[in-house]
């Protein structure tokens, strides 16, 4: 483990939710968006960071907002991830001035807002573009596609393509085949379904809302 | 040097952390005329081919000014308390002697305005230090600055008395 990376975590401390090197002088620190601000604070007060530029990407559901860092010719990337549906981040811009035009760069070109700013006003695009789409923000999509959207919201939600119907028990006690019970019936089978879907991520993967019991997308 | 002049804060460029962005000079065009104009920003950052090095040249806000000595018409003023020289608009005639006469040509002639203009230190919160972010640009009180100079340059690098 290298030198920077100890003093990322120690100076950190919980406020990141993961810190790693992805290759041979880049880092990588996840954080939720509510400690965005303090986290770059840090990075540039404590570590002497240079801020150098902030990318967004578009991830179909997501934006991936990255802001990176060069600590002593090594480049730390500060990330989030916020959803489509509310696209809110707060700006580092108050911490960090140089932030202030790239923030309104992605602003004008992904639609996305960050709280805070000091100057919330358009910088490149033109002014006749106002009330459309932001030219880079693609639909919000998933990657499931839409024959298969209504099995797999079905699989996450209930552990089964379909319920068992009443007429198809009927049919199995008639022709003397064991009763079986099905997920969606088992409280504990279907905690151990989602246990296993939660853990290999197939849930963030095809973009399921545990609160709704749904897709986000139709 | 006096305890007050030794106190006033002043821009010190440090080569040494410059990476060439231009931001310094971006923010201060945005600053003063509102436009992403590099040629109208009131300090330059350029990459200097003997030294092989980034270099900046901007106002020092000199103890003792050599533009305000040159002008005919006593446009140009120093702010005793915080050392501030700024050029009043209203004064000035546009003779460009300011121009000439400063060493640094910090101060250049506005074609569209006709009058020399320069670095007001942006009233206290110079926005070519707070935009940079590898902080080569920072500001720093004088004595500190001449002292810092004085390793970058040599002895008698500096304009001083």
């Amino acid at each position: 483990m290298s030198d920077l990376l100890k003093r990322l975590e120690s100076n950190l401390g919980k406020k990141a939710k993961s810190v790693s090197s992805t290759k041979r002088r880049r880092y990588s620190i996840t954080v939720e968006p509510e400690n965005i601000v303090d986290v770059a604070k840090t990075l540039s007060e404590v570590s002497g960071g240079r801020f150098m530029t902030s990318t967004c990407v578009d991830e179909g559901l997501d934006f991936s907002i990255m802001h990176h860092f060069d600590i002593g010719g090594e480049v730390v990337t500060l990330g989030s991830s916020i959803p489509k549906e509310n696209p809110q981040l707060p700006s580092i811009a108050p911490v960090v001035p140089a932030a202030q035009w790239i923030e309104r760069e992605i602003t004008d070109l992904f639609g996305v807002r960050f709280e805070g700013h000091p100057q919330q006003e358009g910088i490149i695009a033109n002014e006749s573009w106002t009330g459309q789409t932001p030219p880079l923000q693609k639909p919000r999509e998933g990657r499931v596609v839409p024959e298969y959207r209504g099995a797999v919201e079905n699989v996450i939600a209930l552990g089964a393509v379909v319920p068992l119907s009443s007429f198809t028990k009927k049919k199995r006690e008639e022709s003397g085949l064991p009763s079986t019970t099905i997920t969606l019936e088992d409280e504990k089978a279907l905690g151990e379904v989602h246990e296993v879907i939660k853990r290999s991520k197939a849930d963030q993967r095809a973009g399921f809302d545990w609160k709704k019991k749904k897709l986000r997308y139709k | 040097m006096e305890s007050k002049q030794a106190e006033q804060r002043v821009l010190f460029y440090d080569p040494e952390r410059c990476t060439g962005c231009r931001f310094c000079m971006i923010s201060c065009a945005l600053e003063h005329y509102n436009q992403l104009n590099m040629k109208k920003a009131y300090l330059e950052t350029f990459f200097d081919q003997k030294k092989a090095m980034y270099e900046s040249v901007q106002c020092q806000h000199c103890e003792d000014p050599v533009c305000q000595n040159s002008c005919p018409e006593e446009a140009i003023e120093k702010n005793e308390a915080t050392g501030i020289v700024t050029i009043n608009p209203m004064k000035c005639i546009g003779c460009g002697i300011c121009v000439q006469a400063c060493p640094l040509s910090v101060p250049w002639m506005n074609e569209d305005l006709n009058v020399a203009v320069k670095c007001d230190f942006c009233d206290g919160d110079p926005k070519c230090a707070k935009y940079c972010s590898p902080r080569a640009t920072r500001v720093i009180p004088r004595e500190e600055a001449y002292r810092l100079n004085e390793r970058i340059y040599g002895k008698g690098g500096v304009t001083k008395k």
